[in-house]
């Protein structure tokens, strides 16, 4: 790895970068589903406290085009934060009680042809 | 809507006089007289949505479909003339699947057990020692076809020897209606499936009233706690066995934290399904279509918003197990931003989807207990209650007789 792991200014996420960047909504999903609710809130703090400067940031990003390493790691924070955001917004929980259990239900859009 | 006249509690039964009102019967979930004449009079013999041409854009592009119920294996392909075509999966030879994949990319479909090989087109183009068959005609050993056709990208099949009704007289209306709706501008499609232990009618009434919304979805589409008057249809209109029902507008949309800033970059779901009025609406902008939910009998819903869609798909596999394919369709994401906004968007949908589904099963193993004989629908719940008018004028069996389980209708 060349240099930091995330852009200038985003210090306070570091040490979410080793266990929080996944490349496909599965796995966070499956992240967002076995972990601690204490450690999820702790998680969204840091990261909605961190995204207004983040995306304005990856606003001036392609949507396509592969970003560089770091800003790729940050990225993959925000869609973190995209997955988490409904527990800890609207559930309190890491998925609503008595919801339909998420693992019987394929990703298809992630599977290879 | 204003909020000191609420709209007349029995509105829809006054414009829909024919639509019954009395209690639903139970046994519909769990009869295997009322299953068997839905495999043949519905699944049989309808128009069913089974996927979208985005699945194949490409000559050669192909996606296999089982329509469990008659034990058909069905292949879609794009041929070399662009055309979208289905056939059964099936060798002429002896029987033998030629496509064991779910989709993927061809240039021929060549059957494992003695080497038979179709063009995209169905035509059979090559078979090993030909010269010892007796009498053989290549020309009329092409792979069975299934009826296809295409209705604003939308592929249906039709599994009749010869469909009742062409495609666009079968969609009727909402054919019509919505043939002007940009289902192109929204390219960018999510894609969830599952099997419900459930009766494929139990997954359809989740998807045909908005009077659960407050309350299954009372975390995450919070704007209807603050409109008490939010879940009432706007409007309902019925042809071909076809429904369309309006949403109203929200007066605002309470966006949470994360949402709000996904929706500085792209729409979002919950602020679509919410469709607060703007002021900028007028003639000469384009057509805004506010929260249009349509059920395409028997097994397609396809709920248009203003900047997005959503679709459910439903395919019974036994009387007690039901296939289902929920898709949401984006626009393409302009920024590494927008695609955090349309992330959050996908997940909120697909969290409330959650919800849909969380009751179904529960519901099934009920109506088979035989808890309940009967459902009380109410006036919102008109779409539910012209889906069972339908059933039975289709079958031939009245879901509203509570005393016969076979009563004819």
């Amino acid at each position: 790895m060349a240099g930091k792991a995330l852009p200038d200014g985003f210090s306070q996420l570091e040490e979410f970068v080793a266990d929080w960047i996944f490349p496909t909504e599965g796995e966070r999903l499956a992240k967002r589903i076995s972990t601690d609710y204490a450690e999820i809130e702790r998680f969204y703090s840091a990261a909605i406290g961190a995204a207004p400067q983040a995306l304005d940031l990856l606003k001036e990003r392609s949507a396509t085009e592969e970003l560089p390493a770091d800003e790729a790691r940050l990225s993959g924070l925000m869609l973190m934060l995209a997955e988490v955001a409904p527990a800890v917004e609207l559930f309190g929980a890491p998925l609503e009680a008595g919801a339909y259990d998420p693992r019987k239900m394929e990703i298809v859009h992630e599977q290879a042809d | 809507m204003t909020e000191s006249s609420p709209p007349p509690f029995h509105r829809f039964a006054e414009q829909f006089s024919d639509i019954p009102r009395s209690p639903l019967a139970t046994w519909i979930y769990d009869s295997d007289e009322l299953f068997e004449r839905e495999r043949n009079e519905i699944f049989g013999k309808m128009w069913l949505c089974i996927g979208r041409d985005d699945q194949v854009p490409k000559t050669g592009d192909f996606f296999v479909k089982d329509i469990h119920v008659h034990k058909a294996s069905v292949i879609v392909v794009r041929d070399r003339d662009g055309k979208i075509k289905a056939h059964h999966n099936v060798c002429k030879h002896r029987g033998n699947k030629v496509e064991w994949g779910s989709s993927g990319k061809c240039r021929a479909f060549t059957c494992k057990f003695h080497g038979w090989s179709y063009k995209l087109d169905g035509t059979l183009a090559d078979v090993p020692d030909e010269e010892r068959f007796f009498g053989f005609d290549k020309s009329e050993n092409g792979l069975r076809p299934v009826h296809v056709d295409v209705w604003r990208g939308f592929i249906f099949v039709c599994l009749a020897e010869k469909p009742a009704l062409p495609l666009n007289e079968f969609l009727g209306e909402f054919g019509q209606n919505f043939a002007d709706y940009p289902f192109e501008a929204y390219p960018t499609s999510f894609t969830y499936r599952a099997e419900i232990n459930c009766n494929w009618k139990i997954v359809t009434d989740a998807f045909q009233e908005a009077y659960h919304v407050p309350h299954v979805h009372g975390k995450v589409l919070t704007d209807y706690h603050h409109d008490p008057e939010l879940h009432l249809l706007e409007s309902v209109s019925f042809d071909k066995n076809h429904a369309t029902f309006a949403m109203p507008s929200a007066k605002e949309h309470r966006a949470t934290p994360a949402e709000a800033l996904g929706l500085q970059h792209t729409v979002n779901i919950a602020a679509a399904i919410s469709h607060v009025e703007s002021d900028e609406e007028s003639a000469d902008q384009p057509k805004l279509w506010g929260f249009v939910g349509n059920r395409v009998f028997p097994n397609f819903f396809c709920d248009v918003l203003d900047g997005l869609y959503f679709t459910h798909e439903i395919l019974p596999i036994s009387k007690d197990r039901t296939w289902y394919e929920h898709r949401m369709y984006f626009a393409e994401p302009q920024s590494a931003a927008a695609v955090y906004g349309q992330e959050i968007s996908k997940i909120m949908l697909r969290d409330a989807l959650l919800e849909d589904l969380s009751t179904l099963e529960h519901t099934q193993s009920a109506m088979q207990g035989r808890v309940l004989d009967r459902f009380q629908l109410q006036d919102e719940e008109i779409v539910l209650r012209d889906f069972y008018k339908t059933i039975g004028d289709v079958t031939d069996m009245d879901c509203f007789n509570l005393e016969t389980e076979g009563g004819t209708a």
